[in-house]
């Protein structure tokens, strides 16, 4: 059942039909947030409350095809904004040195996959956002620029700028033989 | 098409997002470019090291359904607005019903009271 049918049973109150709905874009909503927001729980409570704005909403939502996907990237997107805006600062300097910590505990592999996390972490929001739905969530520019409600040469440009800096920053774990 | 062009494109010639022509384009500079090739090389290694940061999805759907599941804030308005419209309505009928009855004057006007008034009468009980 696609996006569609499944909406069009969800407008009508049906639970399973939505539940399928949720049951299909679940876990991109997650990875996609959990990237934003660093914080796996808080990351599962912005998909549930994409899904719930979508359930409140869905007698006036009209789908169009593959639009959907798009809609509940974009209220992941805001949800996790506003709870980043919320966060209070002494919370991301904990997190900061408990990071360092485990760090130091680290196999190379994992000190890889935090560097990696923390070099996508500190790309700005708007960049970040774009690099995780291309690199991570494989979307074609044409659905982030739909996503991101942008145009796709800001979309192209900001992977590009994002993809740069992690280039930079991502260089002692590259192979001498393919650098310049 | 200069170095610096194909330098701005190679991003979105590794996503395959170019169109076909600057594609062609970029491909024939890459096979001469020593320089530009080394550039593409090391973006392609971004994608490769980027997937070094694993995360994994989540179940959300029993959290979404325990609140689904609980009264809908919005559907209890709409049901009180709709009974709270219904009373006004039955009230207008009720007021123009009693306008009725007070401009004729063969009906009695009317007590209030739906029981017969008693007062003042002997009570008798029936024998069965």
């Amino acid at each position: 059942m696609d996006d569609r049918a499944l909406m069009e049973g969800a407008r009508g109150g049906d639970a399973w039909v939505f539940e399928q709905l949720v049951r299909a874009h679940q876990h991109a909503l997650v990875r996609f947030a959990t990237r934003l927001l660093d914080d796996p729980d808080a990351a599962q409570d912005a998909a549930q409350e994409a899904f719930l704005r979508l359930w409140r909403t869905r007698t006036r939502y009209e789908c169009r095809g593959g639009d959907l996907r798009a809609l509940l990237l974009r209220i992941v997107r805001n949800v996790c904004l506003d709870w980043v805006r919320a966060r209070r600062p002494t919370d991301l300097l904990t997190e900061a040195s408990d990071a360092a910590v485990v760090v130091e505990e680290a196999t190379q592999s994992r000190v890889l996959a935090d560097a990696v996390r923390r070099a996508v972490l500190d790309l700005p929001e708007a960049q970040r956002a774009v690099f995780v739905l291309s690199g991570y969530e494989g979307l074609s520019y044409a659905e982030i620029a739909q996503t991101l409600d942008c145009p796709l040469g800001t979309v192209a440009s900001r992977k590009r700028l994002a993809t740069q800096t992690l280039r930079r920053v991502l260089r002692p774990w590259m192979d001498e033989g393919d650098e310049e | 098409m200069t170095c610096d062009d194909v330098m701005s494109r190679l991003v979105a010639f590794i996503d395959g997002e170019l169109p076909p022509r600057d594609t062609a384009v970029v491909e024939a500079h890459l096979a001469h470019c020593a320089d530009c090739a080394g550039e593409w090389n090391a973006l392609r290694q971004v994608s490769r090291l980027a997937g070094a940061w694993p995360v994994d999805g989540a179940d959300v759907w029993s959290a979404v359904r325990r609140e689904i599941a609980a009264p809908d804030t919005g559907d209890v308005l709409d049901i009180v607005r709709s009974l709270q419209a219904e009373v006004r309505a039955l009230r207008a009928e009720v007021a123009d019903l009693r306008r009725q009855l007070a401009i004729r004057p063969s009906i009695p006007r009317h007590t209030g009271s739906l029981l017969p008034d008693l007062s003042g009468r002997q009570v008798t009980r029936p024998l069965i």
